[in-house]
């Protein structure tokens, strides 16, 4: 019996000896209840790395699609007036293209197409 | 019970948890606050847990055995760059003490796995159910580990006060 107090003793000078400092207990208890909004600094360069990486990557994709949009032709509109046998298509910029029946074989859906020079 | 008063409780046994396992009131501090964050986190997303101190733990441990494992990789590097981190005057005196400094002495004599459970018991205050899970052990093991280390520490602390008496007369 006095052995087991003896071991209990021991637990309770161990427990004794180990207890913080009341300024340390107090300093983790405060940060802790202000609901971590105090985030270790590793933290704060791991959210610093990956916001930077993230606004390299979304800079990185505006140039690309900015230049995939340079490389696009411009869509242009096309009036076609029909006179006669003869087509004229005529561009927005003032291009026009005659289309009408070959001269040597006048058979209908025969026609080509006479570029401007 | 409440999450302050949970934290409250748990914090003083959750800085001398990492006391007596990394030996550095500095890195206890530590450990305890990522503890508590993460319990705090945890109460206020998803409601507290079944057992409190039996969550708390299971991070205190697995966190002191990573702050263990970079000690041995990161102290030779940093004493030889002279980054040592300083401790203030509490904390000195606090380390400086001798009965801390014989408890920890003894304590390192100890099997792994008896400190580990008597640690928890003792100064955890966790029951022998929440050290069996914590350590995903039977309680019937953490029983017996706790008594041969309670004997062992015992004897050690014996030893070594006697030693002292012995040396200061």
């Amino acid at each position: 019996m006095d052995d087991e107090r003896e071991l209990l003793e021991i637990e309770t000078q161990l427990r004794a000896t180990l207890t913080p400092p009341s300024e340390v207990i107090d300093r983790v208890v405060r940060r802790a209840l202000a609901g971590g909004h105090q985030r270790p600094r590793s933290t704060y360069l791991q959210l610093f790395a990956v916001a930077a990486a993230l606004a390299l990557l979304a800079g990185g994709a505006t140039v690309w699609r900015q230049g995939m949009v340079r490389r696009q032709p411009l869509a242009s509109s096309m009036t076609i007036v029909g006179d006669g046998s003869m087509l004229v298509v005529e561009r927005e910029d003032g291009q026009r293209w005659f289309v009408g029946p070959r001269l040597d074989r006048r058979a209908e859906g025969h026609y080509v197409i006479v570029l401007p020079e | 019970m409440e999450l302050d008063e949970a934290v409250r409780t748990l914090a003083p046994r959750l800085i001398a948890y990492g006391v007596a396992r990394t030996r550095s009131l500095a890195n206890a501090e530590d450990i305890a606050q990522d503890v508590l964050l993460a319990l705090v986190r945890r109460w206020q997303q998803l409601g507290p847990p079944t057992s409190p101190d039996a969550f708390a733990f299971a991070i205190a441990k697995r966190r002191a055995s990573r702050v263990l494992a970079r000690q041995a990789v990161m102290v030779p590097i940093d004493f030889i760059r002279g980054l040592a981190r300083e401790e203030s005057t509490v904390e000195q005196a606090y380390g400086s003490r001798v009965g801390l400094r014989l408890a920890l002495s003894a304590l390192r004599e100890l099997p792994r796995l008896d400190r580990e459970a008597l640690l928890l018991r003792s100064v955890a205050e966790l029951s022998y159910e929440e050290i069996a899970s914590v350590c995903g052990s039977s309680s019937a093991a953490i029983k017996m580990r706790i008594s041969r280390a309670r004997r062992r520490l015992a004897a050690s602390m014996e030893e070594s006060s006697h030693g002292r008496r012995t040396r200061t007369a």
